[in-house]
């Protein structure tokens, strides 16, 4: 501040004295040069006209002597002007040009001017340097005769006094030639001189004098500008430093005056603004410090904040990724499911296909995209219906049907459509229909409906021939059995001595016919179970009944048969039983294994076990027996397998087992055997202790 | 004495078991088709009716059924007679209105025995 001060303060001073000292030197400059200019211009004409004055004289004065030739009055003249001041030389020709009298030896002043001689009777004036003399006028005036000189002008000896150029103020000599010339050389060597020292002087008073104002007008500038400014710059320092009492204390009436008065008004209004900014700024310092308690306090919510939302943002993050995944999936589900799908807006316009779409119907994706749904695959006839669909669905309604739609080239598909609307916050937004094509299924299932007709046809054919059939087996039955009946009923009277008596042979004869008509009603009775159960005509009279008496009545009729084979025989049950199943066909399964049992022992015994496990009664009939071969085993349960023994061939149908077997899996139960063969078999047959329904392979058709 | 209804067509059968009947005491009354059969039970009353089911005009069954529909014939013991092939026989039977039934082949050593369950 203080260095621009001063810098401000001498910078000015030096300015504002350069400029006026400048401006001073060169309007003194100016005036020298014009004055000098003058002084030259008047002393030289005057010089000039002074030697034209004097030449003429000369001219005048040589007239006689020319005429004459007289060199001594001439000389005398010569002489004579050569006194005059600042004359150089003097020379006077003939018409010639012969030099007649002359100051100066010098040849340089004897040449006659003009090299054609005395031609012209003009008076001239030239300026010449000759080293001899230095800078002259050298002025040549004819010589004429006197009484012929007609002066045209009255003071043609002065000249002009306008100092114009004195060779156009000429005097007319008239038609006479000249006698001689003469000619006068006048030295500016001391006018020079004069306007030199004249210069000289103007130029050291006007440098003396523009020193002297210059320090005037810097001691007057300090006064009146620099010092006042001064007391501003001091001011603007202290004002710079705080302290704005400062009062500066101008009081003069110009322009300093008037802006030391603003600038203390502009002090007075600094101070109050300065005070009414303390204020503000104390209160913006307490307001400031309560700002950064609530930013502290904002910064430690916001950094809660920040932890919540980058949680958020994880939380976003995941859900992203997940909505992505959904999408992913339901893209891929889209675009890979096997049935056509089409979204289309709720006018029908298709959005979005898959490529299922493309390849069913054959249109490209550009064909698609933006058409109609139902002018684009529904064919003419089906167009209503599809319209109405699609009103339909539009309203919110799911829609199932089947239909023909049809391909781009013409051809008719068989479909099944789902359309479905999707609605978005209440508002339908476009509309699913997936199309499955079914024209192989549709043609299947005619070819089926068609079979089926067949079969209904067949099967009505073939219930004929069932009713046939079971009408065939009841006429077999009661026509086989009828006779039967007679031959078992009739020996039996007669075996029981009701006809009268018979002797020993008759009665070992007729008991050999009872019991091969027994045995051919027994193979009568197993050829029909067996139908039965092929046509599955097999009926359960279900009820209770107690086991262990059922048990003990087959035991107890087996007796005589074992007694007479020599065979023991022995029973453990529970003494009472009660279970609900078919008694008859229990006791049939039952008794035909005792029956096989006695049938394959022939030494040994025979075990009956009956016993309850949790559900199930089961009873077990092992025998020391034969046995069977492991080859024969898996054969056992089969339809007409009779086991075939070295040395027996017992009486049999070889359906007993294959039928028992039946009726214990009809009971809901199973029949099982083990066997070593040579040493005895073991047969096992369990069946619930409550028979029921659903526990039956196959159901009763009750006819 | 007791005495028997059996409705029977076949002459050989109602031969066996009107000759088993009478060894054992009773009095048999014969019918040989379904409507003699009804006729005979409402009028004779007998104490027990063997009734074979396949009979030339209606079948056992339906006798039965109108047996039992008289008022003479509500509460009398009806053996039916049944054939081991038809199936269904016996649960017909018991449905139709008969207290037992007796497989065929009759056996001789048994019958009576049988009978006598239901008088």
């Amino acid at each position: 501040m203080k260095i621009f001060n001063k810098r401000f303060r001498f910078g000015l001073r030096t300015k504002f004295i350069s400029v006026a000292v400048i401006i001073t030197l060169f309007m003194a400059g100016m005036l020298i040069l014009f004055f000098i200019t003058q002084q030259r211009t008047i002393l030289t004409e005057e010089l000039k006209k002074r030697g034209i004055a004097l030449t003429r004289n000369l001219a005048y004065n040589c007239e006689y002597g020319v005429i004459t030739e007289d060199e001594v009055i001439l000389g005398q003249l010569i002489e004579g002007i050569k006194k005059h001041q600042d004359i150089s030389y003097a020379v006077v020709f003939n018409k010639e040009g012969k030099v007649l009298a002359a100051s100066s030896e010098e040849s340089i002043f004897q040449q006659f001017p003009g090299n054609d001689g005395l031609r012209s009777n003009e008076e001239q004036i030239q300026y010449h340097v000759f080293e001899e003399t230095g800078p002259v006028f050298d002025i040549t005036v004819p010589i004429v005769i006197q009484e012929e000189i007609k002066l045209e002008d009255e003071d043609w000896f002065i000249g002009d006094r306008q100092g114009k150029d004195i060779s156009t103020g000429k005097a007319k000599y008239g038609e006479k030639a000249a006698i001689g010339l003469a000619r006068v050389g006048i030295s500016l060597k001391n006018t020079n001189a004069a306007i030199n020292r004249n210069r000289n002087i103007s130029i050291s008073a006007i440098a003396f004098i523009s020193i002297a104002s210059g320090i005037i007008f810097s001691v007057l500038l300090v006064m009146i500008v620099i010092r006042p400014l001064h007391k501003f710059s001091q001011g603007a320092d202290a004002i710079g430093k705080g302290d704005f009492n400062y009062h500066l204390d101008i009081n003069s009436s110009d322009e300093i005056g008037v802006l030391a008065e603003s600038f203390n008004a502009m002090t007075k209004e600094l101070k109050e603004k300065n005070e009414m900014l303390e204020k503000a700024s104390k209160e913006l310092r307490e307001y400031s410090e309560s700002l950064e308690k609530i930013v502290k306090l904002r910064t430690h919510e916001l950094e809660g904040k920040t932890i919540d939302l980058e949680n958020e943002v994880a939380v976003r993050k995941q859900t992203e990724k997940k909505v992505r995944t959904e999408k992913a999936y339901i893209d891929q589900l889209f675009e890979s499911a096997q049935e056509a799908i089409v979204m289309t807006d709720k006018d029908g316009r298709m959005l979005r296909v898959n490529s299922e779409f493309i390849r069913l119907f054959d249109y490209t994706i550009d064909e698609v995209l933006g058409s109609s749904l139902d002018d684009l695959i529904a064919p003419q006839e089906y167009h209503d219906n599809a319209v109405s669909v699609t009103k339909k669905v539009s309203d919110g309604e799911k829609v199932a049907f089947e239909a023909v739609r049809q391909r781009k080239d013409g051809t008719l598909l068989n479909v099944s459509v789902l359309a479905s609307p999707i609605i978005v916050d209440g508002e339908l937004v476009a509309v699913y229909g997936i199309y499955r094509d079914i024209t192989a299924l549709k043609r299947a299932e005619k070819a089926l409906e068609e079979r089926s007709k067949e079969l209904a046809e067949a099967n009505i054919r073939l219930k004929e021939l069932d009713r046939l059939k079971s009408m065939f087996i009841a006429s077999m039955s009661h026509e086989l059995r009828t006779p039967l009946n007679s031959i078992i009923g009739f020996t039996g009277i007669i075996l029981q001595g009701l006809v009268g008596e018979i002797n020993e042979e008759q009665r070992k004869q007729l008991a050999l016919v009872k019991n091969s008509a027994n045995h051919l009603l027994a193979l009568i009775n197993d050829v029909i179970d067996v139908s039965k159960i092929e046509a599955d005509q097999i009926e359960l009279v279900i009820e209770e009944y107690d086991l262990a008496d059922l048990i003990q009545e087959v035991n107890d009729s087996f007796k005589v048969a074992v007694d007479e084979k020599g065979l023991k025989l022995s029973l453990e049950m529970p003494e009472r039983l009660t279970i609900k199943s078919d008694e008859r066909r229990t006791k049939q399964v039952f008794m035909n294994l005792v029956s096989n049992a006695v049938k394959f022992t022939d030494r040994g015994e025979i075990v009956i076990k009956v016993a309850k496990k949790d559900e199930r009664v089961e009873i077990s009939v092992r025998d020391t027996g034969i046995g069977i071969e492991k080859k024969t085993m898996n054969k056992l349960f089969k339809a007409f397998s009779r086991i075939y023994t070295k040395d027996t061939l017992k009486e049999g149908t070889g359906l007993g087992l294959y039928i028992s077997r039946k009726m214990a899996n009809l009971l809901g139960g199973e029949l099982s055997a083990k066997s070593e063969f040579g040493k005895g078999s073991k047969f096992t047959f369990t069946l619930p202790l409550k028979y029921k329904e659903e526990q039956r392979n196959e159901k009763d058709t009750g006819s | 004495m007791k005495r028997i209804l059996v409705v029977e067509d076949n002459e050989t059968n109602l031969y066996l078991i009107r000759f088993i009947l009478k060894k054992s005491g009773y009095e048999v009354i014969e019918a040989r088709d379904g409507a003699s059969g009804v006729e005979t039970a409402i009028k004779e009353k007998p104490d027990l009716i063997i009734m074979d089911i396949q009979l030339p005009d209606i079948d056992g069954l339906e006798t039965t059924k109108r047996i039992r529909g008289s008022e003479a014939g509500s509460d009398v013991p009806i053996i039916a007679l049944t054939s081991y092939a038809m199936t269904g026989d016996r649960e017909k039977a018991l449905d139709a209105g008969c207290t037992g039934y007796i497989e065929k082949p009759i056996n001789p050593e048994t019958f009576v025995a049988e009978i006598e369950k239901y008088l």
